[in-house]
């Protein structure tokens, strides 16, 4: 027949629990809270009872000596203070201070008990001690020393180990990095925990391309110092100014013209290629300006206040005369001198070929002031001048005071 | 009739026990020193541990008794009784840091002791013949496949004419019909065993490695026929010592499981009082 009872709830299975039920209770009336104990309280005797009692282990099985149920609202520090209370007499002691100034550093992070009659009651682990919490430095990088032995509190502290001067921090490092340790106090000052928490977040592993300046280009091999001079904590780096002119206001070849906007043409690259979006001025480089090396037009590295006028580059030709004055536009584009498209009032008749297609020269070969009609069409000086004599004829040199507009027939009144 | 025979289950156990113990040792390295049982790593260890306790005292008596649950075979439930009876506590033990005080040392107690006791039970579990499934080989049964083996032993006399052969066989098959004592023949079966496979051995190399390959099939059959004849010889016995095995392997484990959880209540308590 298959049993249908789990095996372990037969009768001697059940007396068995309640018997160990019966066991375990009558130990804790006994001899309360021991039976849960994880280890043996500290036995060793001190000079002066505290509490009504020379060792932990006096406590026995009272576990509220040092623990408070859980609807009580006290803590186990608060427990500790009640029977040691002198810890915070003195307001300069370390335990003072770590008190004072630790919320959440509480006594058992140093003091653990239940290891032992004849333990320590004092275990500062190193890897253990809560030194970041308790200081704000923590001891990640400050294991072993470089002997590989443990560091001792005294290694830094000293005898008091409630003080620590921020010289030791130099005074040991001096001995293996004395050449980096004398320019890194040279140019940051001698309080290294200003800076540095012993998590190296500062350190060697700082990565400044994390912060809102990554070091790019010719940023990337300069020195701390060149940048941060001066400082002497970290928010003195943290607010380290960006602009480039905090740094480099010494060697702005452009007198100011710029102003402080640097990365509008030059990158941290290098200050050579620089890339200036001359759309942004008010002269547009449109046509064959566009091709024209900057120093061309802006002699002297002078970049502001440059005339708009062609005539500041350009020289009117003599072939001008003067005669349009600086309105070059009138006639010409930016793309180049020629083609010329005359817009102004022509007092010949202006219908020769298709814009573009006459040169001024056609007909003023020397200068604007001066015309001649001859090789043009049928206009042969000799031919002329027969004709002209033929009709006599003599002052026929200026041709347009009879033919206004070209026309034979217009001299035939005259 | 196929008659479970493996210790596989062992074998994983000890292949885990290793694993376990090579991560520990990772820990330690890296802790500095051993895990304590109230942090993470060494809380981790006792729930883990005593999970897989949990389900060894209950998956295998369940799987057992119910009438409705029929999966898997009873010998593979049986496997994972005894693999997680063996890698549970020692989670827990390496979850105690090496320290045995008060209630906690006395659960860890209780744990060494009832591990050694389900090695006992195994032990006189397997000397009662069973089936995949777990059922009871009837005797009868036991006696056809010792008449079987005999009728089969016939044919390879007959096969190995040979007096020297002959002669070889012969003193085996009265040394496997020799039978002892009850109690001995149980609790002494695996030492009996090793010494006959000693004298086999020792007979094998006089003869030569040519006659021992044309040995294989008569070292099987002896083998199986010495198993069964003890099986029939200490068939009762092993039933009367099974059953008081179970009288006192089931009260340690209930003593063991109470403790355990008022351990456990114990440590959930006073976590919360570490303010």
């Amino acid at each position: 027949m298959r049993p249908t009872r789990i095996g372990c709830l037969s009768g001697t299975g059940i007396i068995a629990a309640l018997l160990t039920l019966l066991i375990i209770t009558g130990v804790g009336l006994a001899r309360g809270g021991v039976l849960f104990s994880p280890g043996d309280l500290n036995a060793a005797q001190k000079d002066q009872a505290l509490g009504g009692v020379a060792t932990h282990a006096e406590t026995g099985g009272r576990c509220a000596a040092c623990h408070p149920a859980v609807w009580e609202q006290d803590t186990m520090t608060e427990r500790c203070l009640v029977c040691h209370s002198n810890l915070r007499q003195n307001v300069e002691s370390f335990h003072a201070v770590m008190l004072a100034e630790s919320q959440n550093l509480h006594c058992k992070h140093c003091h653990t008990e239940h290891l032992g009659a004849e333990a320590s009651l004092t275990v500062m682990q190193m890897e253990r001690f809560p030194h970041n919490d308790a200081s704000g430095f923590s001891l990640q990088s400050h294991q072993q020393t470089r002997d590989g032995v443990p560091f001792s509190c005294a290694d830094c502290h000293g005898a008091e180990i409630a003080k620590f001067k921020p010289s030791r921090c130099l005074e040991c490092h001096w001995e293996f990095e004395n050449a980096r340790i004398e320019s890194h106090a040279a140019d940051f000052g001698n309080d290294c925990l200003a800076c540095h928490d012993g998590l190296d977040t500062y350190g060697e592993s700082f990565e400044h391309a994390q912060t809102s300046f990554p070091l790019a280009g010719g940023h990337a091999n300069t020195g701390c110092a060149d940048c941060h001079a001066g400082a002497r904590s970290l928010a003195d780096l943290k607010t380290t100014r960006h602009e480039c002119a905090f740094c480099h206001n010494h060697e702005d070849p452009h007198a100011g013209q710029f102003g402080r906007e640097c990365a509008a043409c030059h990158t941290p690259e290098g200050w050579e290629n620089a890339t200036f979006d001359h759309s942004l001025a008010a002269f547009q480089l449109t046509g064959a300006h566009a091709g024209v090396q900057c120093s061309q037009c802006h002699l002297n590295e002078q970049f502001k206040g440059i005339s708009g006028q062609c005539a500041a580059c350009h020289l009117d030709p003599s072939f001008h005369e003067g005669a349009f004055g600086l309105n070059c536009a009138g006639c010409h584009t930016t793309s180049a001198w020629a083609p010329v498209k005359f817009k102004q009032a022509h007092g010949f008749p202006f219908d020769h070929g298709a814009p573009g297609e006459s040169s001024c020269r056609t007909c003023h070969p020397n200068a604007v002031s001066e015309y001649t009609c001859y090789d043009c069409h049928e206009h042969n000086q000799g031919k002329i001048e027969s004709k002209h004599r033929e009709e006599g004829i003599r002052d026929f040199n200026d041709c347009v005071r009879c033919h206004p507009t070209g026309r034979e027939e217009e001299g035939e009144n005259d | 009739m196929r008659v479970q025979s493996t210790n596989r289950e062992f074998w994983y156990a000890v292949f885990a026990v290793l694993g376990i113990t090579t991560a520990y040792m990772f820990v330690v390295l890296w802790y500095g020193g051993v895990p304590r049982a109230r942090e993470f790593f060494g809380h981790s260890l006792g729930i883990l541990g005593f999970l897989l306790m949990l389900m060894t005292e209950t998956l295998y008596s369940l799987r057992k008794r119910s009438r409705r649950a029929r999966w898997g075979r009873m010998s593979s439930w049986l496997e994972f009784h005894i693999f997680t009876g063996l890698v549970g506590p020692y989670l827990v033990l390496l979850h105690t840091s090496w320290k045995f005080n008060g209630l906690a040392g006395v659960v860890m107690l209780l744990t060494v002791v009832i591990v050694v006791s389900g090695f006992i039970g195994r032990y006189i579990y397997t000397a009662l013949p069973r089936t995949v499934d777990g059922v009871e080989v009837k005797t009868g049964m036991l006696e056809a496949e010792i008449a079987a083996i005999n009728a089969e032993l016939l044919d390879w006399l007959t096969s190995h004419p040979e007096e020297r052969m002959r002669s070889f066989a012969r003193r085996f098959y009265f040394r496997s019909a020799q039978s002892g004592k009850p109690p001995g023949l149980l609790f002494g079966r695996s030492l009996d065993e090793w010494r006959t496979r000693f004298a086999w051995l020792r007979e094998i190399n006089k003869l030569g490695f040519q006659a021992s390959a044309r040995l294989d099939k008569l070292r099987a059959l002896l083998q199986r026929q010495r198993s069964l004849q003890r099986q029939i010889a200490s068939l009762a016995t092993a039933r009367r010592m099974l059953a008081l095995w179970h009288a006192v392997h089931i009260p340690i484990g209930m003593a063991l499981f109470t403790a355990a959880f008022v351990h456990i209540i114990a440590a959930i308590y006073y976590a919360t009082l570490l303010r």
